[in-house]
């Protein structure tokens, strides 16, 4: 399980990669591997402002179907349209080119609520059990 | 609960291959490998090989045999030659579903039976309860092991691994016995694709040497997952889902399996039943995958009928599925409601994708 150390994360297995005021967000190398072959993707519109834990997209696999939360409250600024597409970029590179949304975050004290990659990790190995 | 699930002699193998395991119909087995599409598109290119070690055996012999079993079967086994099989129902007597199975004939006076996994206990119980004469009914199911072989290359893999020129010449529906011993050990041309392929019955302990030398020869583990993909491209029906005790091969489209010149149990409540639904193949016009339970509306959003099955096609690269709808709804534009949304979908003749089996002498 790929968990990198420059993100945050969420109990519902989203990660963000915070740069300045921007956020960018997508599901976790866990979410892809528990939810297998992402065949459709639905995300909210440019524009729209969220709050945390706000549900900002859908993905379906063959076999599930998931919410996606966002991390963080804000605007949204650009929405990855390639998934549309290529939704199984998700499964192959779910930290690059399997990005979902970038934010314009509203309040970066709303940071602290997220997890850091080690105590996600364990949060996960504990789910998981 | 997880404790008392059934492992097939396979199980160590599925783990050695990274197998996600799920509980299925009491037996903890391999849903995926590498990946249902990836999965599914190795079948339809290449060739894959299932573990299907969890659907039920039940050999039936005696004297009494044929009779008996004309009874229970909607379809006819008197016209089977031995060494062909037949796809049939057992039904109540209602008509409705008790189970969908293939029919094997060994020899004269011996059967063999492979029916679902759910339904297994309550299909032997059935049989047992409807015996007649001289008729023994055994259940082999943890006897054999099942590995299933299927795409285009599994003729030539399927030859290589048993050594045997005569399995070219199997055609769909017929088999060869390997070992003509109480238990043989059987290869047939069958499968739940659509495409060509073989079963194989294998009676010994050992089934790993099997699996792997596919493996080695260039099949792809496939789990459970990819077979419901692929067999819902190819229309096939499963209990539980198209088929079940609350519809008949009426409702779907199936009669040509029952043989309504013979008797049996169940053809008076087909003749009695007059049916208001009927089952369809839909392909949405998105990339939305339906699942059982949506519900289907008409072109004008009223309710008539349920989605059955669902799946994303990885060949067709959108949702398709099967389901009941009302009999007299004869548009093809229908309306398929995906968590909430009501997706545009078109009624179409089944299968999804064209038949690959090797066709040949009679079914």
């Amino acid at each position: 399980m790929n968990v990198p150390k420059d993100l945050l994360y969420t109990k519902e297995h989203e990660w963000t990669k915070i740069d300045g005021d921007t956020a960018t967000v997508g599901i976790t190398d866990y979410a892809q591997h528990q939810l297998g072959d992402i065949v459709y993707v639905e995300l909210v519109e440019v524009g729209k402002d969220v709050k945390q834990m706000e549900k900002i997209g859908t993905v379906e696999s063959v076999k599930a179907v998931s919410e996606i939360y966002s991390p963080l409250s804000g605007t949204v600024l650009e929405v990855n349209e390639s998934l549309k597409e290529h939704p199984e970029f998700i499964n192959q590179d779910p930290y690059g080119s399997g990005w979902m949304v970038k934010l314009k975050i509203k309040d970066m004290s709303e940071a602290k609520n997220l997890l850091k990659a080690e105590d996600y990790e364990k949060y996960v190995k504990e789910e998981s059990k | 609960m997880e404790s008392t699930l059934k492992r097939t002699q396979l199980f160590e193998n599925h783990l050695k291959l990274n197998a996600k395991m799920v509980p299925f119909a009491g037996w903890e087995m391999p849903v995926s490998y590498s990946g249902i599409l990836e999965e599914v598109m190795a079948v339809r290119e290449k060739s894959g090989i299932f573990d299907v070690s969890h659907m039920g055996e039940i050999m039936v012999e005696g004297s009494a045999s044929v009779e008996f079993l004309e009874r229970v079967l909607s379809n006819t086994v008197q016209t089977l030659k031995p060494m062909k099989a037949r796809y049939s129902f057992l039904l109540n007597e209602n008509g409705c579903f008790i189970d969908d199975l293939i029919v094997y004939r060994i020899s004269q006076n011996k059967f063999l039976l492979c029916v679902n996994a759910v339904n297994r206990e309550k299909d032997f119980g059935w049989l047992l309860d409807h015996k007649k004469g001289d008729v023994k009914i055994n259940d082999l199911t943890f006897t054999y092991s099942l590995l299933s072989l299927q795409g285009r290359d599994a003729e030539r893999i399927t030859k290589v691994m048993f050594n045997k020129s005569e399995i070219s010449d199997l055609t769909f529906y017929s088999f060869l016995i390997l070992e003509n011993k109480e238990v043989p050990l059987i290869i047939s041309r069958t499968g739940y694709t659509g495409e060509d392929g073989f079963e194989i019955f294998y009676p010994h302990e050992n089934p790993g040497i099997i699996w792997e030398k596919a493996i080695e020869l260039g099949a792809t583990p496939c789990g459970l997952g990819a077979r419901d993909t692929l067999r819902i491209e190819a229309c096939y029906p499963l209990y539980g889902h198209e088929i079940d005790d609350k519809n008949t091969p009426l409702e779907a489209g199936l009669m040509r399996f029952v043989d309504m010149k013979k008797d049996f149990i169940g053809k008076e409540g087909l003749l009695k039943r007059e049916p208001s639904e009927k089952l369809i193949a839909f392909r949405l016009k998105t990339r939305n995958v339906p699942r059982e339970g949506n519900s289907i509306f008409s072109s004008n959003n009223g309710v008539i009928g349920r989605v059955t099955s669902g799946t994303f096609s990885p060949l067709l690269r959108c949702g398709i599925g099967m389901g009941y709808i009302k009999r007299k709804y004869t548009e093809k534009t229908i309306l398929v409601e995906v968590r909430g949304q009501r997706i545009e979908g078109e009624i179409v003749e089944p299968p999804f994708i064209p038949y690959k089996v090797k066709r040949g002498g009679s079914r």
